[in-house]
């Protein structure tokens, strides 16, 4: 089944000087900044909701959950759907806020090579590649990954109701 | 055949399930021949369809309870409790075997074995021959003549035994004339030359009744369509004259309208009427109509997926109302106003039917607590009453299915553990009749559901010593009585000492209260030692789309569900700065209110309006007041989940979409108030 040359699609974009990829069939749409609606008590990454054709789609502000500086709402920015599948229950939709959508690329499956160490443990846990591109170092992420070790996310009907520790 | 096959497992389940309640009130009116018919006439459709599809086993066996029924109304033998507990264990059986209809399962077929053994010595006792469907000896003979159209869906092979099997059990109703009508066009090009098209007159006089004949019919109405057309109340087939006239109308090649056929009936009735001077006995044909008494209420099958397309349009109906309000308000054009408002109108009331159709009453799990009752009080030696009230009480439909195994899991601990034996109760100075109650009602925006006996109660300090021996809590810790009684729900609390025979089987109550979580339920108990033991289910109602009141608190727009809002006031901003704390109370109207600041609650720092609004609601019986900016508007909202992201935003029932796109934030009041009611209130 595997070949040499076998070659995966990918969604790149642009967190401040960092490039970013994700496999293009997680991606189910990417849209323009939009107005949001800020729902009170949430965890700070969790920018609010807004009205995908009539239904709500939770947006994230990627930049405060990798870690990074808050910035600024530009022309550029987009807000990238993603389809999360976690846990085998029912796939869930999620708008990634990111500083603007680069290309989509076709990469390679042997030009990825293993993530290297990275001290932001945070980000250690959803990069699962790392791509030289021209001049560029390209971080792949693994989507999934990056929201299933989160509290806000224990979709557990059994636990008692904990408070989130954010 | 396999698609049709389907929907006969579906149908011959509700069948049963109807045999079943027939059962039980037989067993509480024995003398009622209307419910041994019944029986009776159930068992021989499900036979009957049974053999059509091959199924010997379910075929042979509804056969055999077929002769006992059939025997219990011709009175050659009277129905018993072991009859009663015969036929309801061979119900449950055939429940079975509808799932497993080759006997994969081993246990299946040691009881198929057992019962078919039960039932052969109960017929062995009363040297019955062949169960006859028309009573014989009567001298008005109750048959009513029918007419009936049967045309086949699409073209039919002449030699498909579907037909030949349905003429056959025709035959069995009472006497019969089929008439086959060859049409000469096929209607869509398929099939070979030769092939029929056509359909079938059909005149058949039963004393069975409507009912049994479209019985046979039930499991083929995906390949044919039948009018049933009641034409005499006599047997018109057993007069010369009307095979004459049948005769002669089909060698002139008329199609016999049925208006035709009317006239020339009443014109046959008088003719016979002046023969014989035969009344009509007006006694016997009313009573005809209580033997095959329609019990049924004027009901529908429809699919759930209908149903909940339905709902998706009504839903977005909803939405797109709004935005017409929206526009109208915005334009102040006249007419737009009042066709909007009418729209309001029409599609409020559009939206309460429609969703009352996934409702149905909690009665219908009368039968399967009934049953319950019965037969595990008589095996645990223990005698019970068991009543509802609130019957009538409705719940969504996929709420009651989630909740009936949970339900009976109760109800099983209830009888064993809770319910003491009667000399245990004669010794407490209890009458020796345990008494089970479900009640169901609603509370504000929830159904509640609770089961009540007047047992043993709980013993609070046991349950704690438990839980300190699995290590589910520490010996110092400090509970509630309610605490203590909710680690009942604990996972792992359920031991073997609990698991007899009855209530273990591994259902256990942390899986109960599990599945009345996912139904976004609560559940509560309430014990007294030596007088009994109350659970409570607290439900939400259909909650797609809510009345709600939109509200605006700094650049938030929430809506606060109509249910729960009592009144709103206006009140001065200098006021309302002395509610930072919640029991602090506002005075309004000569009412000390205890008021909730959102701006407060929700960290909201936009500048402060001049005049708040109050919006009042009602909560645990008191009246409470939520501080506002400004009331915006009541509407219709369709309510969307806000998914798991924002799971534990309890105080959140949803979003919803205004008319203009932008969205609202609905909220739970009760989840919100709950929260501050530790405080102490004044």
């Amino acid at each position: 089944m595997e070949s040499e040359s076998i070659t995966q699609t990918y969604v790149t974009f642009h967190l401040a000087e960092e490039l970013f990829a994700i496999k293009v069939f997680e991606v189910q749409e990417i849209l323009e900044m939009t107005s949001l609606t800020k729902v009170p008590e949430s965890s700070v990454f969790l920018k609010g909701i807004i009205n995908l054709r009539g239904n709500i789609l939770p947006v994230v502000d990627t930049r405060i959950k990798f870690g990074m500086e808050e910035a600024n709402y530009t022309s550029r920015t987009r807000v990238i759907v993603i389809n999360l599948k976690l846990n085998n229950k029912q796939p869930l939709l999620l708008g990634l806020i990111v500083d603007a959508v680069t290309d989509v690329i076709e990469l390679p499956e042997d030009s990825i090579l293993p993530p290297p160490e990275i001290n932001d443990l945070k980000k250690a846990a959803y990069v699962t590649g790392i791509v030289k591109r021209e001049q560029n170092f390209l971080m792949i992420l693994n989507t999934t990954k990056i929201f299933s070790t989160d509290e806000t996310f224990q979709i557990s009907t059994l636990a008692p109701e904990a408070q989130v520790a954010e | 055949m396999k698609e049709y096959q389907a929907e006969f497992l579906e149908d011959a389940l509700d069948l049963l399930a109807d045999i079943e309640k027939t059962l039980l009130e037989l067993e509480n009116s024995p003398e009622q021949e209307s419910l041994v018919e019944e029986v009776f006439r159930i068992m021989h459709t499900i036979k009957g369809a049974a053999n059509m599809f091959g199924l010997e086993a379910i075929g042979n066996l509804t056969h055999q309870i077929e002769n006992i029924y059939d025997a219990i109304r011709s009175k050659q033998y009277r129905i018993t409790e072991e009859v009663l507990t015969l036929t309801l264990q061979a119900v449950d059986h055939l429940r079975n075997l509808l799932n497993d209809r080759s006997f994969k399962n081993p246990v299946n077929k040691e009881t198929h074995k057992r019962i078919e053994g039960q039932i052969g010595k109960l017929l062995s006792t009363l040297q019955l021959g062949e169960p006859t469907f028309l009573i014989q000896k009567k001298e008005y003979t109750n048959r009513i003549t029918y007419y009936l159209i049967l045309k086949p869906l699409s073209f039919i092979d002449p030699d498909d035994s579907t037909t030949a099997y349905l003429f056959s059990e025709l035959e069995e109703l009472g006497n019969c004339k089929i008439t086959e009508h060859k049409r000469g066009n096929r209607p869509n090009n398929k099939g070979e030359e030769g092939d029929f098209f056509g359909y079938w007159d059909i005149y058949l006089a039963t004393d069975q009744g409507k009912e049994a004949i479209e019985g046979l019919f039930l499991f083929v109405d995906d390949q044919f369509t039948v009018e049933i057309f009641e034409v005499a109340v006599i047997d018109l087939l057993e007069r010369e004259e009307f095979h004459e006239k049948i005769d002669e109308l089909e060698e002139k090649g008329e199609i016999l309208e049925l208006e035709s056929l009317q006239a020339y009936v009443n014109e046959l009735l008088e003719i016979i009427r002046l023969k014989e001077v035969k009344l009509l006995d007006t006694d016997t044909e009313s009573a005809s109509e209580d033997i095959i008494s329609t019990k049924k209420p004027n009901t529908l099958k429809v699919s759930r997926e209908k149903v909940d397309k339905m709902m998706n349009w009504v839903s977005e109906l909803v939405m797109m109302q709004g935005a017409l309000k929206m526009l109208a308000q915005n334009n102040k054009i006249a007419e737009l106003s009042a066709v909007a408002e009418k729209i309001d109108l029409i599609t409020g009331g559009l939206r309460n039917t429609v969703f009352s159709i996934s409702l149905v009453p909690v009665e219908v799990l009368m039968t399967h607590f009934s049953r319950l009752i019965r037969d595990l009080s008589k095996s645990l030696g223990k005698e019970v009453t068991f009543s509802m009230q609130g019957k009538d009480t409705e719940l969504d439909k996929k709420i009651i299915d989630q909740l009936t195994e949970p339900l009976l899991h109760i109800l099983r601990n209830s009888l064993d553990h809770g319910l003491e034996t009667p000399e245990e109760r004669r010794k407490a100075g209890k009458p020796p009749q345990g008494q089970i109650v479900l009640k169901a009602f609603y509370s504000g925006r929830h159904v509640v559901i609770q089961l009540e006996d007047d047992g043993r109660g709980i013993d609070v300090e046991r349950i704690r010593k438990k839980a300190e021996e699995k290590g589910l809590i520490s010996r110092d810790e400090s509970l509630s009585e309610q605490e203590i009684l909710q680690l009942i729900f604990a996972p792992g609390f359920s031991t073997a000492e609990n698991v007899t025979d009855v209530s273990g089987r591994g259902v256990g109550m942390d899986v109960v209260k599990q599945k009345v979580n996912e139904v976004k339920g609560t559940v509560a108990i309430q014990s007294e030692i030596g007088k009994g033991t109350t659970l409570s289910l607290k439900l939400p109602l259909t909650l797609s789309i809510v009345e709600g009141l939109l509200v605006q608190t700094g650049e938030l727009t929430l809506a606060i569900p109509m249910a729960a809002v009592h009144q709103c006031y206006r009140v001065k901003a200098t006021e309302v700065t002395e509610a930072k704390r919640f029991n602090a109370a506002i005075t309004v109207e000569g009412k000390q209110l205890p008021a909730l600041n959102l701006r407060e609650t929700f960290g909201i720092l936009s500048a402060v309006p001049a005049t708040y609004i109050l919006v009042s609601v009602i909560y645990q019986g008191q009246e409470f007041a939520l501080i506002v900016d400004k009331v915006i508007d009541q509407q219709q909202l369709v309510l969307k989940p806000l998914g798991a992201m924002y799971q534990q935003h309890d105080f959140l029932s949803g979003a919803s979409i205004l008319g203009d796109g932008s969205l609202a934030l609905i909220l739970d009041v009760e989840q919100l108030l709950s929260r501050f009611k530790t405080v102490s209130l004044p």
